[in-house]
């Protein structure tokens, strides 16, 4: 078989919905930091898949600057995870309920 | 000289008074008080020569243009009627202007309170011209605010504060249907002008329709204190008094019924809901007013039931009655007849207020009418004054109250609706009743309080504007008051003939002074408490509850809504917390994808909501929902 | 690439950048051993230089674009296009970070001051390239530009407990919905094989695009940019955040990032909603998101003690209004979100930045009870807080009205020969207006708090800084300014739209 558009395209929307749920249902903040990735990384397989089958270059460049981007998230997020853990001594999210609506 | 030099005029007077009070003027109180008055003196100039004159000319500016496709304009409509609502604010105005100058003479905020009635006045100025429907819902708004405002003159008091708070929120809930009623015009006529709308009116009066006249009314219901949003006005008497007179008795209580007046066009679908919202109103506040003893707040209950009866007027003049006025009908017999009691009643309410307001002052702040008594010996004018405002809010013959009646009840007779009539009727012997227990208890029979004792005349500031608006209680009935001024509304009443004349004159004489006698004989004034209280404690309970509208919304508020706010955010909790991650963390240990133990946290439990957005969201693009 | 161009058009970005790092280094010279309440005035001396000279500049491009004697249109290959209209909401969002960085400086969260006013100028920085962005590639930078900073001084106030707690809520939310703006966006590349909005927005409204692609792209677009304006079911970060950050920086998350935010919701969806196969989908999806935002936020408002909780459900509640404006899919429509989104960020940020001033002298977070008596102690600061309450909840001749007055006729008259209630936006707008009587229970609880007298006022008498009484003052009349005569700013966006 051929391996078209449409199988990129699901093997993506596999990996954002892994990670998503991922999100939904690990309870560790750094684990739902890999999620994070892993749905980014969905998105960028869509993007290199369309770009591909587009014949433009054009989402190949968005990609590059995803990851760039996706680098700097994970320095921000893992700054203020170590800020928690200083405060709180926990990276559990379940633990994190101290604001109350 | 230009007319639109001076509605210009007009607008800026008050506003700039008020502007230059805030600004140079906060201390110096007696400054900013003459100040005031004087600025209102030329204000009620101008504005009679804009009555009696009526210079050529329009004023109407572009105001804004929103993004093309509308335009708003600032601009003003004088006929008839707005000229003699315009009278009415004067007359009111200034005189409790000058009243207040005696009233407020030791008050420390003295200044703040005349730079909010000047702001009243440009408030209810722009109501009165306005000749569009956003103008009016802007200056509707104004008059609110500036109603909060003035209702906290006293805000060390924590009642006048919640009495303001109570207004501002009653109101705006009423505003609400008021500006979907607004918007609905709009959307059926596409204009908000006075003048093309009712042109457009006319030629597809299909585009009317109930629901359109009702949520107007909405804004009429909030605003002249129907029932059931009534619950504003007793409170609102926390504020200082020549502000009850002018602001919740005389003027923008009445701004409703003038709207009314003003759209009764668009209004005509409506007419029966409005008829009886009017009468139960009247009714319902008459018979409340037996179970107050504080004196404003049975001058409140008054009010209420008096605009009540300008609302059923407003209902029961049908639009088969419309008067021609050249070619086009400018006002319908019942929204006359209405105008025509707003102003008598003005003039005999701003008397009673103010003559409420001598009382006051002369007793020390005591507004208890079980602890006045006697006054009558010390006060002679306040006492014979305030006598004719009883006199004439019981429809004593030939005197201004009796006309006005006279003609609603003359309505209600030809109407189709006997119940209304009788109902109407019966509410006169009630007013008769409670305003002669009012009259008796607070000025006669021995001092009950060592304030009533010492009780002393006012000086000129406060007698004289009681004087001026006695004599008005007695002429502002007859037709030569107002000459042809305002011969589109005075024209437009229909007067009562032969056996019907009679039978009101005789009613009229009967009621008012028998009101007074029997109001003497039932509540004694030599006796200390409340004759109803003591032979029917639990209908006067009742009634000192003003048969529990306000419990029912606070209730409604407690119980309902805050609860209701508490449950949602208790749902909140258990979704985020609770149900959601279980139950979703169980569905996907059924599927094996994870093991049991699986717990979220808050962060996990908004992703949740997210996660339920997106669902539905999808679902909604794929044309699921 | 015409580099002199290239930096006429990033000019005042350029300052700005100069100035972040100044600002940043600052903590690195002699100057490091003063104590951090100095040191945040001298940095906030040479931020508000900096974004002074960057306004300068912005002033100076628009200048030149609107008597037509320069063009900045096609440099930076078409990254980013100045036109009358994004230079002046770029200097509008300039003028804003002054403020906040006005309202920021007399109460530094922790001993990193340049860090502080560093991130407040990157976020700025973010939110202008937003603007001015006119290709994904720009939008998803400068979005990340805008959330990282946020991310960072939501999780500045070290020293409070919450504050890291709702900066890792903030960050969490925050990156899934970037990864689903980028899910979509990934999408409407797909379609339309387009970078660029101009090309997209004519490949969709040509039909050339696929139009199942575009949906999906669109769906995911409205969950993450409902996530940047807080609009419900995405909004659950915003309490949180607005409650425990430091509060000029919730100040500028509902002032500046919505103002950014809404202007790219207009930009992305404006053209797509008028025109698209999928018109009706897509707003009976912004529908439901509005109806929920509304009564979520204001329902949710109602019990709230904490009066910046308060305002963050409020918010929530705005952004229900605002979505109204973009569902009736005209250009009044168009015209009346971008107005709204500005008078809102006015008076919001004038409402934070007074609370913030109270939170200061307080030295904890302002219940409503502490307001009692405010207005006897500090007369001129209830004023200007009374003004910007009023003007949220819509009393005229306050901006709010005409805002919220503005939006309700765009619904209406998109739709005039609708002739029943069930259809047509009337309904939408009875909800609106509903809403925002329910809205005045909240509002004027606040309001009361300040006349009830309490026997020992908690507040004592504030002073207030020149600069703090300056922007306070300055932005109230701006509120006014713009209920009374709304014409100039409204035909501004319209002539520069069309």
């Amino acid at each position: 078989m051929t391996i078209g558009l449409n199988e990129f395209l699901v093997v993506s929307g596999l990996l954002f919905t892994i990670g998503f749920v991922g999100l939904l249902i690990r309870r560790n903040t750094l684990v739902l930091f890999m999620c994070l990735e892993i749905m980014l990384n969905g998105v960028n397989v869509a993007l290199v898949a369309f770009s591909q089958f587009n014949g433009t270059m054009d989402g190949n460049l968005l990609v590059f600057f995803i990851i760039t981007v996706a680098a700097a998230e994970v320095a921000v997020g893992l700054a203020i995870l170590v800020a928690l853990f200083r405060k709180r001594q926990t990276v559990y999210v379940q633990e994190l309920n101290a604001l109350k609506n | 000289m230009n007319a639109a030099f001076l509605y210009q005029l007009l607008f800026l007077l008050p506003l700039l008074t008020a502007a230059v009070i805030a600004c140079f003027l906060r201390t110096k109180h007696n400054l900013a008080a003459n100040f005031s008055v004087l600025s209102g003196l030329i204000f009620s100039a101008i504005a009679l020569f804009l009555i009696y004159v009526r210079p050529e000319g329009d004023w109407s500016v572009t105001w804004l243009t929103l993004g093309g496709s509308f335009e708003l304009k600032f601009g003003v409509l004088f006929n008839d009627l707005s000229a003699l609502m315009l009278l009415v604010l004067i007359i009111v105005g200034f005189l409790v202007q000058v009243f207040s100058l005696g009233y407020m003479k030791d008050d420390l905020g003295k200044a703040r309170f005349f730079a909010g009635l000047s702001i009243f006045m440009f408030a209810m100025l722009g109501i009165v011209l306005a000749d569009n429907l956003v103008m009016i819902f802007i200056f509707w708004e104004l008059v609110g605010f500036s109603s909060y405002v003035l209702i906290n003159h006293y805000f060390d008091k924590p009642s006048a504060v919640s009495a303001s708070k109570k207004a501002f929120i009653v109101n705006r809930i009423g505003d609400f249907g008021f500006l979907l009623g607004i918007l609905f015009v709009y959307w059926q006529f596409g204009t908000f002008d006075l003048v093309e709308l009712e042109e457009r009116a006319r030629l597809s009066p299909g585009y009317l329709s109930t629901g359109m006249a009702l949520l107007l009314f909405c804004g009429v219901i909030g605003k002249s204190a129907q029932m059931p949003l009534h619950v504003w006005l007793p409170d609102a008497m926390e504020g200082p008094t020549p502000i009850s007179a002018l602001i919740h008795a005389a003027t923008m209580v009445a701004a409703g019924i003038y709207f009314s007046a003003r759209v009764y066009f668009l209004m005509l679908p409506g007419m029966e809901v409005i008829m009886w919202v009017g009468t139960i109103t009247a009714v319902f506040a008459a018979v409340v007013a037996f179970g107050q003893n504080d004196i404003k707040k049975i001058l409140a209950f008054s009010t209420l039931s008096q605009l009540g009866y300008m609302v059923a007027a407003l209902g029961l003049g049908a639009a088969s009655s419309l008067q021609r006025h050249g070619e086009h009908a400018v006002i319908s017999t019942g929204a006359a007849v209405a105008m025509y009691h707003l102003t008598t009643h003005a003039f005999f309410k701003a008397l009673l207020f103010l003559g409420s307001g001598s009382v006051i002052h002369a007793c020390h702040h005591e507004q208890d009418i079980y602890k006045m008594g006697g006054l009558y010996g010390e006060m002679k004018i306040t006492s014979i004054t305030f006598g004719i405002g009883v006199l004439a809010i019981g429809g004593f013959p030939f005197l201004a109250g009796f006309f006005s009646k006279d003609s609603i009840l003359h309505l209600a007779h030809e109407s189709d609706f006997n119940l209304v009539s009788y109902l109407l009727f019966g509410t006169t012997a009630l007013t008769g009743l409670y305003m002669g227990r009012l009259f008796v208890v607070t000025f006669f029979g021995k001092p009950r309080s060592a304030h009533a004792e010492r009780a002393k005349e006012n000086g000129p500031a406060i007698v004289l504007p009681l004087v001026i608006l006695g004599i008005l209680s007695v002429i502002g009935g007859y037709e030569w008051f107002f000459g042809h001024t305002f011969e589109a509304v005075i024209g437009a009443i229909p007067n009562a003939e032969g056996p019907f004349k009679m039978l009101m004159i005789i009613t009229g004489l009967l009621f008012s002074v028998g009101g007074l006698i029997v109001g003497w004989l039932v509540w004694n004034p030599s006796k200390d408490s409340d004759t109803l209280e003591n032979v029917a404690p639990g209908l006067f309970k009742a009634l000192v509850a003003k048969l529990y509208f306000d419990s029912i919304y606070d209730w409604y508020v407690k119980k309902v809504q805050d609860r209701g706010a508490l449950i949602l955010g208790f749902l909140d909790q258990l979704f985020i917390t609770g149900l959601m991650v279980r139950g979703t963390a169980e569905i996907i240990g059924l599927m094996g994808i994870v093991s049991r133990s699986l717990h979220g946290g808050n962060i996990g439990g908004y992703v949740y909501w997210f996660a339920i957005g997106v669902v539905v969201l999808g679902a909604i693009a794929f044309g699921v929902l | 690439m015409n580099y002199p161009q290239l930096f006429l058009t990033t000019l005042p970005e350029l300052i700005v950048v100069l100035g972040m790092f100044v600002a940043l280094g600052f903590d690195y010279t002699k100057y490091k051993e003063l104590d951090p309440q100095t040191r945040s005035n001298k940095v906030a001396a040479l931020s508000t230089i900096a974004l002074m000279l960057g306004l300068a500049g912005v002033v100076w491009q628009f200048l030149q674009v609107t008597d037509g004697s320069k063009t900045f249109s096609n440099s930076f290959n078409g990254q980013v296009v100045l036109t009358p209209l994004t230079l002046w909401f770029k200097g509008l969002i300039f003028v804003l970070a002054l403020f906040v960085v006005q309202f920021a400086k007399t109460d530094v969260p922790n001993k990193h001051v340049s860090e502080y006013f560093g991130l407040i100028l990157l976020s700025t920085l973010g939110m202008g390239f937003l603007i001015t962005a006119q290709n994904l590639i720009m939008l998803f930078v400068s979005i990340e530009l805008i959330s990282l900073s946020l991310y960072g001084l939501t999780a500045f106030q070290t020293d409070k407990k919450f504050s890291v707690e709702a900066g890792i809520k903030y960050f969490t939310i925050g990156g899934v919905s970037s990864a689903f703006l980028l899910f979509g966006l990934s999408y409407l590349f797909g379609a339309t094989n387009e970078l660029s909005f101009e090309g997209i927005t004519a490949a969709i409204t040509s039909g050339a695009a696929p139009q199942n692609y575009v949906l999906i792209a669109s769906a995911f677009l409205v969950v993450g940019l409902g996530f940047k304006i807080a609009a419900a079911p995405f909004h659950l970060w915003a309490p949180d955040t607005y409650q425990c950050g430091p509060v000029p920086v919730a100040a500028w998350v509902a002032s500046g990032s919505k103002i950014a935010s809404f202007f790219l919701l207009v930009q992305l969806f404006g053209p797509v909603l008028e025109t698209s196969e999928q018109k009706e989908t897509l707003i009976a999806g912004i529908v439901l998101v509005s109806v929920l935002s509304m009564v979520l936020g204001n329902i949710g408002a109602l019990r709230q003690s904490c009066v910046k909780r308060l305002l963050a459900y409020s918010s929530i509640a705005h952004a229900g209004y605002i979505l109204i404006g973009l569902v009736a899919a005209n250009e009044d429509g168009s015209i009346s979100v971008l107005f709204y989104a500005v008078i809102y960020s006015l008076a919001t940020l004038g409402a934070f930045a007074t609370i913030g001033i109270i939170d200061s002298r307080l030295g904890r977070e302002a219940q409503i009870d502490d307001f009692n008596g405010t207005w006897k102690q500090n007369p001129g600061l209830s004023i200007l807080f009374m003004i910007f309450i009023l003007s949220l909840a819509g009393i005229p001749p306050l901006s709010g009205f005409f805002g919220k007055f503005y939006l309700f006729m765009a619904a209406i008259g998109s739709q005039p020969e609708i002739a029943s209630w069930s259809e047509g936006f009337y309904w939408l707008v009875a909800v609106a207006l509903l809403m925002s009587a329910v809205s005045l229970f909240y509002y004027v609880k606040v309001l009361k708090a300040f006349l009830v007298s309490a026997d020992t006022p908690k507040l004592p008498s504030i002073q207030i800084t020149k600069a703090e009484g300056a922007g306070l003052l300055l932005l109230a009349v701006l509120v006014v300014y713009l209920g009374i005569y709304p014409t100039g700013l409204v035909e501004f966006i319209a002539a520069s739209l069309g």
